[in-house]
């Protein structure tokens, strides 16, 4: 027995000799202090003076990379916006001028030369027009492989560029001197400068990207700051701490906060806990079960995350669902049953039940939205079950059946989250109850395979969201038969044919017109149909002000960000 | 044994190319591709990156371009973690679970033996109930429950350790308890039922008959054949514990290595799959190598039929 005991000894002396050669992320004052914050932080309020450095730790989504041509991640995108300097930065209102001071552009709207100002790196070293150039080629160079590539295709020759069939000399990107960089575009268009906003166009040093190679981005030590904030610790998928960068241009009047954490926390009680105990400022991303718990902290962003799609391919997996699939009055028929608000409410709480293509924060022409200004005939947001009983009996005459028990077995192709599959199950349930329709069987696969099922059309049916567009026509080009989210599951020749004269159309009024008939083509086809928005639910303690999303969904904002705990 | 050494070690080495070999093929097999999220990418941006990674060229290529990378232990870049190598991953995050493991580990195993000794010496009293029923509860309720109780009692009602996170030694204690526990109620069932079944053998009541005192013969002759039929066991719980555990991982928020493994076979990153795969491949065949040779200098009766 005394051996046992001293075999228990023994293991004690091993953990604690284990403790002092840890792994531990962090061990800054930050995480030392982690453990007496919770009960210290009640008395140190108020006692803090102004003159401390404000810190704000936050739970969110981590970045994958920060390499910024490599990149495709929207979690990587708060990161860049800290970081780094465009020419423009996006806020709370739209977009606001950053490395560029100003800009002209010429009277046909083709040629935008951007007057930069003086500004350096964290290292003291000038940006210059030539990083903005530099990065652009990397972005477009055939063999970077980068997904953000097609963004920049509005450049003169950008997409021939990058298809390999241009030189870079050819490309509308010149370098005139140190501060003025001149694009010229294929052709014009008004969104030019919000898409250089949202997209990661950051200025890049040639010398250090090629040096680094491979793992550019990868750490701190592989990566160089131009924006407010730098890097001073990254546990990938872990934590994350950006310290605020004194040459930053405008470090004077704007990011008050001295550092910023981001943690990475999977466990959504874990999260709620770790909120509710003090030990973080922020949560960017509350699930639905904490919604009531967290009311008072809670705001809600509406729509401004992407839509959800349910896509219904009208070729069908197999001939008989492709015959059934391809008749509209059909496809209509599933479309009017869906009662979004209920299906909505029941699953998610938080996002908004949704019928429209264009969503409601596009800007119209008199001062309203778009979605006011130019409306459509779309499914009522609660269903219309007595239509779609109308559209059924059509349908079924129409393909020579008599009774919905005659109808092929048809696939709905989804993965395996519980939030997919409930709402996917909520579907087929209301289609059942309402048309009585019990030949629709959902197929679960892991993502990957669910959405290499997507990309090559095997599926009847199938959910799955879209991040928004910035524009009305951009999130209509997607949808022409061969665009990027449309293999062919639908054709419609009008449709194409409308959208090609929306992209040349310069008279705004006309552009817009159009743009209305097109959607309401799209909304009649019934094959892509939009279903609801995604909303952003995030947390943020009572002593924390100006942290939230920008008008256009981009990602957070930290430029008036203040804690006065 | 020297000749009986070489041979186990060219076996291991042909079960490690298999793993790979199989492993690179069945997960290509898997329809889909590393780019899918749960938010639809264009088309075309996908191209670009599997051309640039190099995933439409023909399989043999690929095949034989990881077997060369392999061979010089490079398991090659992250597809969703772009500029990580899968090697740094490793050496980043497997020390991490493996601290994890090992303190549970360390505190489960003597902890294990000595309750089931101790219920087998009193088999059928309290004490052996109240054990018994122990090891019951930890066996049967889920570790996420665990956790999550621990969490509310020791981290939010008595502040005493942090909720989660992996910063300092304390932030290290709920979740070992937490992994410990299920572990030490399963081996103080089997050790109880191994106690109970060498009480009864010749051998010890020859040693009773011959006057030794009750300590000794535990010792020397009840634990020591007791414990023999739990060393294979033993070494293949180190590599599952070190494997990291998932659910604990993710719950106390701790930056190991089980969330990879899981995330992405479903992600289908599959440098990163492979890397996992032969890494553990290679650790579970040392370490059943090793407990093969452990296995034959404790028990003598092996070591006699060699």
């Amino acid at each position: 027995m005394k051996r046992i005991l001293a075999a228990i000894s023994a293991s004690i002396l091993a953990l604690t000799a284990m403790a002092g050669c840890g792994t531990y992320t962090s061990d800054d004052n930050a995480s030392s202090s982690a453990l007496t914050s919770s009960g210290a932080s009640a008395e140190d309020s108020g006692s803090q003076s102004a003159s401390e450095p404000m810190t704000f730790t936050f739970i969110g989504g981590h970045p994958v990379t920060l390499n910024p041509i490599l990149s495709q991640s929207s979690d990587d995108g708060n990161s860049f916006y800290l970081l780094e300097s465009g020419l423009f930065r996006y806020n709370e209102n739209g977009v606001q001028n950053e490395i560029c001071e100003n800009y002209d552009v010429s009277e046909d709207g083709l040629t935008y030369t951007f007057h930069l100002r003086e500004a350096n790196w964290s290292d003291g070293e000038p940006i210059t027009a030539e990083q903005f150039a530099y990065t652009l080629q990397c972005f477009l160079s055939p063999d970077m492989g980068s997904p953000s590539a097609s963004t920049y295709y509005d450049i003169l020759n950008a997409e021939a560029f990058n298809n390999g069939s241009a030189q870079w000399e050819e490309v509308g990107v010149a370098v005139l001197d140190d501060q003025t960089l001149e694009i010229t575009l294929a052709e014009p268009t008004d969104d030019f400068i919000l898409t250089l906003a949202t997209s990661g166009l950051i200025p890049l040093r040639q010398d250090f990207v090629e040096e680094q190679g491979e793992s550019f981005g990868s750490s701190i030590d592989s990566l160089q700051y131009s924006g407010p904030y730098t890097l001073t610790e990254w546990t990938l998928d872990s934590s994350i701490t950006f310290t605020k960068n004194p040459e930053y241009w405008n470090a004077e009047n704007s990011f008050p906060v001295e550092t910023i954490t981001l943690l990475k926390v999977d466990d959504s009680n874990t999260a709620y806990s770790m909120f509710e105990n003090g030990e973080v400022d922020a949560l960017a991303n509350v699930s639905n079960q904490y919604l009531d718990a967290l009311a008072d902290y809670i705001t809600i962003e509406t729509g401004a995350n992407g839509l959800m799609y349910l896509w219904i391919n009208q070729n069908g997996m197999s001939e008989d669902a492709g015959k059934v699939l391809s008749n509209n009055n059909f496809r209509l028929a599933l479309n009017y049953a869906l009662d979004r608000e209920a299906t909505v409410n029941a699953i998610t709480q938080v996002d908004t039940p949704y019928s429209r293509l264009t969503l409601p924060f596009y800007d119209g022409l008199n001062g309203g939205s778009f979605v006011e200004e130019y409306p459509v005939n779309s499914v009522p947001l609660s269903g219309d079950i007595d239509k779609a009983k109308e559209y059924l009996a059509t349908a079924l005459e129409e393909l020579g059946l008599s009774s919905v028990e005659e109808l092929p077995e048809l696939h709905f192709v989804t993965w395996d989250t519980t939030s997919q599959k409930l709402l996917c199950e909520t579907m087929i349930d209301q289609w059942k109850q309402n048309l009585g329709i019990t030949s629709i069987q959902l197929d679960q696969y892991p993502i990957g395979t669910a959405i290499g099922n997507y990309t090559s059309n095997e599926y009847d049916l199938f959910a799955i969201s879209l991040s928004s567009s910035l524009t009305p026509w951009d999130a209509l080009e997607n949808f022409v038969n061969g665009g990027d989210y449309n293999a062919g599951i639908w054709s419609n020749e009008e449709y194409d044919a409308l959208v090609a004269q929306i992209q040349t159309e310069t008279d705004k009024a006309k552009k817009y017109e159009l743009t209305q008939q097109a959607e309401q083509i799209l909304l009649d086809g019934s094959c892509i149909i939009p279903f609801y928005g995604l909303s952003t639910a995030y947390a943020t303690q009572s002593y924390v002000e100006g942290f939230g999303l920008g008008g256009l969904g981009a990602g957070f904002l930290f430029d008036q960000l203040t804690v006065q705990k | 044994m020297g000749k009986y050494i070489l041979r186990r070690l060219i076996i291991s080495l042909i079960t490690i190319w298999l793993i790979a070999t199989c492993s690179f093929f069945l997960l290509r097999l898997l329809p889909g591709n590393p780019f899918a999220t749960d938010q639809l990418l264009p088309t075309e941006m996908v191209e670009q990156l599997m051309d640039y990674y190099g995933l439409n060229d023909p399989l043999w290529k690929q095949y034989l371009t990881f077997m060369q990378n392999l061979l010089h232990g490079n398991f090659g870049t992250s597809l969703k973690y772009a500029g990580q190598s899968v090697n740094g991953i490793i050496a980043e995050k497997f020390p991490i679970s493996a601290q994890l493991g090992l303190q549970a580990y360390i505190l489960s195993l003597p902890l294990g033996i000595l309750f089931g000794i101790l219920a087998a010496r009193h088999r059928g009293k309290a004490l052996d109930y109240s054990l018994v029923g122990f090891s019951v509860l930890g066996v049967s309720v889920p570790v996420f429950i665990i956790a999550s109780l621990l969490q509310y009692i020791f981290a939010i009602k008595l502040e005493i350790f942090p909720v989660a996170q992996w910063k300092s030694f304390w932030h290290t204690i709920l979740p070992t308890l937490t992994l410990s526990l299920g572990s030490i109620a399963g081996r103080t069932r089997t050790m109880r039922t191994l106690m109970l079944e060498v009480i009864s053998e010749d051998y010890v009541k020859t040693a009773k008959a011959k006057g030794l005192s009750s300590p000794q013969i535990v010792w020397r002759h009840q634990i020591r054949n007791a414990i023999i039929p739990m060393i294979p066991n033993l070494g293949m719980e180190i590599v599952g514990i070190l494997m990291g555990s998932f659910v604990v991982e993710q719950i106390f928020a701790i930056p190991g290595i089980g969330a990879y493994f899981v995330k992405s076979v479903t992600s289908l990153d599959y440098t990163m799959t492979l890397g996992l795969t032969v890494f553990f491949g290679v650790f579970v065949v040392g370490a059943n190598f090793i407990i093969d040779l452990i296995y034959g200098l404790v028990d003598p009766r092996i070591r006699v039929v060699k």
